[in-house]
């Protein structure tokens, strides 16, 4: 009997050990949420090889949490806040992720943060509007830059070096040009540079030729363009190139892509803007990233393959070092209390979840891509 | 059946009770509680929710295409005043969510008023684009305002609950959305049975053999968009528990599209026929579990099909079934 009691036992006991084995070989899902289609397709198509290789790498490693391997859920936020929550709800509750990323237009990342807060982990890795980290959301953090932080250092290098003393202005009616414009206001008290006119645009204008007509009217010295989306810019810049040109040309931050360079077919060539990211000159892990995503894909990575890259490497970094997948106050202070190595180098988070990068370049575009001008390292 | 049986029939009926209408009733509540206390998934649960509110939508844009056959592209400036004047209240005015949801019908009905005195003496194609047109005024302020919160949108909301029903939690929003839709189907019901409503269908038929029966139409069909601007508003302000978040976007013509797809999928004829569309509208592709492109395309294709295979919209299977079931009662008796 004493006997068959102990058989029994170790029959459980292992039977036990077995079941917590198989658990901690079970993947750790993670739920990526991009624009895989509608008008900004296009970065949901950069971000997922970003992400697909950060996948095969951290697998390829061994996996998180002694051995578990990482498992990538997709979901289309298709462009509209309705269906960026849709996505999101629907990864935590059918997909059961223990983490979410998600993030490339700024009101969409709001409604899908509503969602997430003190629910799950969320990185966010391309939206820049501030409002988005300004709530409070402890489990929330932010790997691009925020557009003021981005402008700021733009506008310093616009004013300062490039010393315009007339400035126009043209964007389209979207908080995140809203934002530039008044930062650009700041940045222009006290300095000899004079901003002598604005034009807005909403998202349906297709022809800007009486825009450029009316900027060129004013006779500034340097034409700034404030547009996030890659078809438009193009559109823009050969209509401007059509009517000659500005002696100085500009174009805001972070959202120059070959996306929007190749369609423009030359006429953006010259003209100036700033990213977190530039291929052009890269060395150590930068290289290397670069050097790897182009064999995977066939591409060069932009700066939207980047963010997510990064936002699954921190994700899968910070779980494995806090030991946990679901203890978010845990992970969420590991995140802040350590600093981290990406491709861009050392990346920090603050209080609020924003991560500042290290560099910030100063880019001219130069025949299908961006050429470096100059870069800042950012304190 | 001529039209004048139905109306002996229905004169006959008078003061018994209405068994059909009692058990279409029974069985829609019988469904609501079944998926509201059967489904677990928050997902779904608030997916549900969100669905009921935008059938609302697509029942008030039913009033005007089914009821005086007018395609009404600006609707969704109702349903953006309906979502914003909640999101204004709670956030600039300090006013509860429930007092939002009433000051935005309120200020809606006003609106149609106006709006319907200026343009409803125009029919047709003139009246879509005119009213689109006004949609895009609309979008286009709220944009550029701030107390809309411009581009960005208004969020942030601290309480979204109905006196003590907490919409934050799905199967609260479910239920009351699911509630609200069923009590303003009740009351259109109702509203389509009296002088109104016939009133209302005469001028969809012919509004000149109207006029000449002395019908006043530019009055009917004022009426109509008066009646129909508030329920789309409390559609616009039951989506934010489920949206989070209002936007400028809430105001683009995609909205009163999809529903106009949702009424023409379920069918204009019948009450709960944009609830049917609806449905498909919004559930479906949550299922559809291929490539985002694909679903695209096998959605489309489904509509296709639809529209095909029943253009007066899926409440014709109900019909056709109804009517098997009736010659089968016939035969028996």
């Amino acid at each position: 009997m004493k006997f068959g009691m102990k058989v029994a036992a170790t029959v459980l006991v292992s039977a036990l050990l077995s079941g917590t084995a198989a658990f901690a070989q079970d993947p750790v899902k993670i739920g990526v949420v991009l624009p895989l289609t509608g008008p900004t397709a296009g970065y949901g198509k950069d971000g997922k090889m970003g992400a697909e290789l950060a996948l095969e790498e951290i697998n390829g490693a061994g996996g998180i949490l002694g051995g578990r391997k990482i498992e990538l859920m997709y979901d289309d936020e298709k462009g509209t806040p309705q269906d960026g929550v849709a996505a999101v709800q629907k990864l935590m509750t059918q997909g059961r992720v223990k983490a979410v990323i998600a993030g490339m237009n700024s009101s969409i990342t709001l409604a899908e943060s509503a969602i997430t807060k003190n629910k799950v982990l969320h990185v966010n890795p391309g939206a820049q509007a501030d409002a988005i980290t300004e709530q409070g959301s402890p489990w929330l953090f932010q790997v691009n830059n925020t557009a003021s932080t981005n402008s700021t250092i733009f506008h310093k290098y616009l004013i300062g070096t490039l010393k315009p003393k007339t400035i126009a202005y043209m964007g389209e009616n979207t908080e995140f040009n809203k934002a530039v414009l008044e930062n650009l206001k700041r940045s222009l008290e006290g300095s000899g540079t004079k901003l002598v006119e604005v034009a807005n645009y909403d998202a349906s204008t297709t022809d800007f030729t009486s825009i450029v007509t009316r900027l060129k009217a004013a006779n500034p010295q340097m034409l700034y363009v404030v547009d996030a989306y890659p078809a438009r810019t193009a559109q823009i810049w050969k209509q401007i190139r059509q009517q000659g040109g500005f002696p100085m040309e500009a174009h805001s931050t972070g959202t120059v892509q070959a996306s929007a360079i190749v369609p423009a077919e030359g006429a953006m060539e010259g003209v100036v803007t700033g990213d977190i990211f530039i291929a052009e000159g890269a060395t150590g892990e930068m290289a290397d990233f670069i050097k790897k995503f182009q064999a995977k894909n066939n591409v060069d990575p932009n700066k939207v393959s980047l963010v997510v890259y990064e936002a699954v490497k921190l994700i899968a970094a910070a779980m494995d070092k806090a030991g946990t997948d679901s203890n978010y106050d845990l992970i969420s202070k590991t995140i802040r209390d350590n600093v981290w190595k990406t491709p861009r180098g050392s990346l920090a988070f603050d209080a609020k979840g924003r991560a500042k990068a290290p560099y910030f370049y100063i880019q001219v575009v130069k025949g299908k891509d961006v050429a470096l001008r100059e870069s800042f390292e950012v304190k | 059946m001529t039209e004048s049986s139905i109306a002996l029939k229905a004169q006959g009926s008078r003061g018994v009770v209405p068994w059909k209408q009692v058990l279409l009733l029974g069985s829609v509540v019988a469904l609501v509680l079944g998926i509201g206390l059967g489904a677990d998934s928050p997902f779904l649960l608030s997916l549900a929710g969100y669905t009921c509110g935008f059938a609302l939508f697509a029942v008030s844009v039913n009033v005007m295409l089914g009821g005086i056959g007018e395609v009404p592209l600006g609707h969704c400036m109702f349903f953006g005043i309906g979502a914003y004047a909640p999101a204004i209240a709670m956030n600039h005015l300090g006013l509860p969510y429930e007092a939002g949801i009433l000051l935005g019908m309120g200020f809606s009905a006003v609106l149609a008023v106006l709006i319907g005195w200026l343009t409803l003496k125009l029919t047709g194609a003139y009246f879509s684009i005119v009213s689109w047109g006004l949609s895009g005024v609309a979008m286009v302020t709220a944009l550029n305002l701030e107390i809309t919160g411009g581009p960005l949108g208004l969020f942030g909301f601290t309480r979204l609950a109905i006196g003590p029903f907490d919409l934050s939690d799905p199967r609260t929003y479910f239920f009351a959305t699911a509630a609200i839709l069923l009590l303003v189907l009740i009351v259109l019901a109702n509203v389509r049975s009296s002088r109104f409503g016939n009133a209302l269908e005469s001028i969809r038929q012919g509004r000149h053999l109207a006029q000449s029966l002395g019908i006043n139409v530019f009055r009917e069909r004022l009426k109509a968009l008066v009646f129909s601007a508030p329920i789309a508003a409390l559609a616009g302000a039951l989506c934010i528990p489920y949206t989070q978040i209002v936007t400028p976007e809430v105001m683009s013509v995609l909205r009163t599209v999809d529903a106009l797809l949702a009424v023409l999928i379920g069918g204009t004829g019948l009450l709960f026929g944009p609830v049917i569309g609806a449905v498909i509208f919004t559930i479906l592709p949550q299922f559809l579990q291929f490539d985002p492109n694909v679903k695209v395309l096998v959605f489309s294709l489904i509509i296709i099909f639809i529209m095909v295979v029943a253009p007066g919209g899926l409440h014709q299977l109900f019909k056709l079934i109804e009517r098997r079931l009736e010659k089968r009662s016939e035969g028996r008796a």
